[in-house]
């Protein structure tokens, strides 16, 4: 008698917290469009560092460790964006005058040896 | 389109991606761990699913200004 009634209370367990998530990713619209997935991202990079701050922090009081404190990351200033697209132009602003450079520099080696020959 | 328009496209589209793919992982572990006695299955399975979707919004966001919609209009005889 014990067991199917624990093989459906397991079940009804299992159910419900699978159709918890479900109902939580269809309230979230987490599958839904690209905007509002950009948003719950936005979300959740608000919540989630304090919750986990906060969480940190209970532990420690709880029990008595201490976390050492990291220091703050390095926050650079580098915008790969605009850095990059500014490279891609000037490669291949050197890449179109590449062949008349070479002529040029060529011929001014040539009248250096010339020069140094005679 | 503009740079700026193109760059916040691609923005949409990482963001999106990653939570499509994190969302199915998610869904498919649920999943594999309840019903499906632990197998890889359900995982995998979740996570496609999510790629599948955030590629999907990512080709559509990216051929959306270039797409033309138009509707059949039936022939009216006078």
């Amino acid at each position: 008698m014990v067991s199917p009634v624990w093989s459906m209370m397991r079940f009804l367990i299992k159910g419900s917290v699978a159709g918890g998530v479900v109902y939580l990713v269809y309230d979230q619209e987490l599958l839904g469009s690209s905007n509002k997935s950009q948003a719950a991202l936005q979300r959740a990079e608000e919540v989630v560092p304090p919750a986990m701050y906060q969480f940190s922090q209970y532990v420690c009081e709880q029990t008595g460790l201490k976390i050492p404190q990291l220091p703050a990351p390095p926050k650079f200033n580098f915008h790969i964006r605009e850095s990059w697209n500014s490279g891609i132009m000037t490669v291949m602003s050197a890449l179109s005058v590449a062949p008349s450079k070479a002529c040029e520099y060529t011929k001014e080696g040539w009248e250096y040896l010339k020069e140094r020959i005679k | 389109m503009s740079e700026s328009e193109l760059g916040r496209k691609w923005d949409r589209c990482l963001a999106d991606t990653v939570v499509k793919i994190g969302t199915g992982f998610g869904l498919g572990l649920v999943f594999s761990l309840t019903f499906f006695k632990r197998r890889m299955w359900p995982i995998a399975f979740g996570s496609g699913m999510g790629l599948g979707m955030a590629l999907s919004n990512c080709q559509h966001d990216f051929q959306a200004p270039y797409l033309l919609h138009g509707k059949y209009v039936k022939e009216q005889k006078q």
